[in-house]
């Protein structure tokens, strides 16, 4: 691969390609590739710089579940200002950065290929460090903005309205540009009947409006309902577009690797908080697969009373001429929020138990209004399944960084685990009579959905790469009981 | 009226009975309650008719060798493998050619155990089989 660049980073062999190019035709299209995977698209014609290894000072690129389009940063030198010695940066949004990132060799060969770090950028903003001493010390930082969502940027022809079911009007839109898709889930909102439609304002664009879409959908899933995610996927390089809890029935399986949170361990144990995946099942070192720190909190009052609470949903049936208020009550959708979200999950010591814990104010007292002027029976599934989503991300959360990999991607999950019992009869003190008990085991081990990661890479001082990874998990483990709802 | 019911329920799903960690043997019994004659009281009992067999041709890197020092109860050589007294029933099932119907095993034997960091799999079958009732996950 022309312009390649070999680095090793803590043992492992990377390459790497970073392109600038300018692309020959506009970016609505015009038989261009456009998926973020497709390193080679959008170059004929145009003219490309190669970075060298020394001109690569950085990046950081942030993939995040919530939010279907990636962004980044990369940080390069810039002697002479000979980056545009090259070519001149137009500055329009034609000038395509391409970065391809890939372990090649971990040091004992690569079993299975790990999905490269890989996508198509459109710079959008520059930010310029300028030498004290010498024009050769100069260094530019781009701003990265994935090109899909570049492309998407295209204004709405005015007057244009759009009807059908939310989850085929996005997909429609992302064929229009050639954004390669898979939609496993449609939805269930459907906007159809006079006067619904939906008329965006003149000064929205494509992307305005699909992130508009995407929060009206919902899918009924047993007797809630649930929203639904856009998301890339490396792995299958498109986007991907499925109901919440599709990744929790199918965990297991979705499961990529695991980490211990013990130091080293002389001798194993088992603990009942562990997933049943791990450390058998998934792929773990008990020994050195160890998590260096884990920031690690509960949702606290200000979260639960503005997230998880019942709902009012306001409403307006024009055929009718009624005004109408539907009430969700949280401990009602509580029981089958726990069929999808939490049962799935198996753990060696037993049952996970889900972690919305309640009283007596928070499932009579506590209420929050929300209004829509769409048909009051989508308003008020469609509230509910924003509950249900609250429920599920505005919970136990997981923060830590460790070594780069690349195989990581949002949707996914992780194990967290521990090499010894929950109970070990002797504390610290080897002398001691009392026993301690690791209550904290139960919130903190188990399988976590990974919501956020930021891939770093640095070349300042040594060549590293490393993850900044956010989890959320909204149960516990079978080790310790969850505190009642009854309190008052 | 019984208190487990007429199914009978794990002990670990009776909130009135101590939690049983997770390698007693225990915790494939299901608990039953019986009134004793001429009382209210209720005593409870467990079904002992469920068992567990490892089968024969697991894999040898499952396995380590234990030899035995002088005359012990198998729960003093759990104790001494696992640091738990309560696994000496995965010993005495994976060793019953030697031990045969012996609790004590006889100084100089060699005893093959499962190793520590594997014993997550046992329990984990053991969990699939009661709280789960088989459920493939």
């Amino acid at each position: 691969m022309a312009g390649t660049i070999k680095y090793k980073i803590n043992n492992a062999e990377y390459e790497a390609k970073f392109t600038l190019s300018t692309a020959p035709k506009s970016p609505d299209g015009g038989g261009e590739a456009a998926s973020p995977g497709d390193a080679s698209g959008g170059s004929q014609g145009g003219k490309e710089i190669n970075f060298s290894k020394s001109a690569i000072r950085g990046m950081d690129i942030e993939e995040n579940y919530l939010e279907p389009f990636t962004n980044g940063n990369i940080y390069i030198n810039n002697p002479l200002d000979f980056i545009e010695d090259g070519q001149l940066i137009r500055g329009d949004g034609r000038d395509k950065f391409t970065i391809k990132f890939e372990a090649v060799d971990d040091g004992e060969g690569m079993k299975d290929a790990p999905i490269p770090l890989e996508y198509n950028f459109v710079i959008s903003s520059e930010l310029n460090s300028t030498g004290k001493t010498d024009r050769l010390n100069n260094f530019k930082s781009y701003r990265l903005l994935d090109r899909n969502y570049f492309l998407l940027s295209e204004q709405i022809p005015y007057g244009q309205r759009f009807r059908g079911k939310v989850g085929c009007i996005i997909e429609d839109i992302l064929n229009q540009f050639g954004i390669p898709n898979m939609f496993t889930d449609i939805g269930d909102m459907k906007i159809d009947i006079l006067p619904e439609h939906v008329l965006p304002p003149s000064t929205f664009r494509y992307s305005d409006l699909i992130r508009y879409l995407l929060k009206l959908n919902y899918k009924a899933e047993g007797k809630t309902y649930v929203r639904l995610f856009l998301n890339w996927c490396r792995r299958c390089k498109h986007y991907k577009y499925e109901k919440l809890s599709r990744p929790f029935l199918d965990n297991v399986a979705r499961t990529r690797e695991g980490f211990m949170v013990d130091d080293l361990v002389a001798k194993a144990g088992v603990n009942e908080n562990n997933a049943a995946t791990a450390p058998s099942i998934t792929d773990t070192n008990i020994n050195i697969a160890a998590l260096p720190n884990t920031d690690f909190s509960t949702p606290m009052l200000v979260y639960t009373n503005t997230y998880l609470n019942n709902l009012l949903v306001s409403t307006y049936d024009p055929i009718l001429g009624e005004h109408i208020m539907n009430e969700i009550r949280i401990a009602k959708v509580k029981p089958e929020w726990t069929k999808l979200f939490v049962d799935p999950f198996p753990y060696i010591g037993g049952a996970a138990q889900p972690w919305v814990v309640l009283n007596g104010v928070k499932t009579t007292k506590l209420f929050r209004n929300l209004g829509f002027n769409f048909r009051p029976i989508h308003m008020a599934r469609l509230a509910e399944a924003e509950l249900t989503t609250n429920m599920t991300f505005f919970n136990l959360q997981l923060g830590f960084q460790t070594l780069g990999n690349t195989d990581r991607q949002p949707g996914e999950f992780m194990d967290i685990s521990v090499a010894r019992d929950m109970t070990e009869e002797k504390g610290i003190n080897p002398f001691g009579e009392d026993e301690v008990k690791h209550r904290s085991d139960a919130k903190l081990l188990g399988k976590w959905f990974i919501t956020k990661i930021r891939h770093e890479f640095t070349t300042a001082k040594v060549d590293n790469y490393t993850n900044l990874i956010q989890c959320i998990k909204p149960h516990i483990g079978p080790g310790e009981p969850v505190p009642p709802d009854n309190l008052g | 009226m019984s208190l487990t019911g007429e199914l009978g329920k794990y002990q670990n799903e009776v909130t009135s009975l101590s939690a049983l960690s997770l390698g007693m043997y225990e915790r494939i019994f299901k608990v039953y309650t019986q009134a004793a004659n001429d009382t209210d009281k209720q005593f409870y009992f467990y079904n002992i008719l469920n068992k567990i067999q490892f089968p024969e041709n697991l894999d040898s890197n499952f396995f380590g060798l234990y030899d035995v020092v002088g005359r012990l109860p198998l729960t003093t050589v759990s104790y001494r493998i696992y640091d738990n007294i309560h696994l000496w029933w995965i010993l005495y099932l994976n060793n019953l050619e030697v031990l045969r119907n012996k609790f004590y095993v006889d100084g100089g034997v060699q005893l093959k155990f499962i190793k520590p960091e594997l014993l997550g799999v046992i329990y984990v079958e053991m969990t699939n089989s009661t709280v789960f009732g088989n459920r493939h996950f």
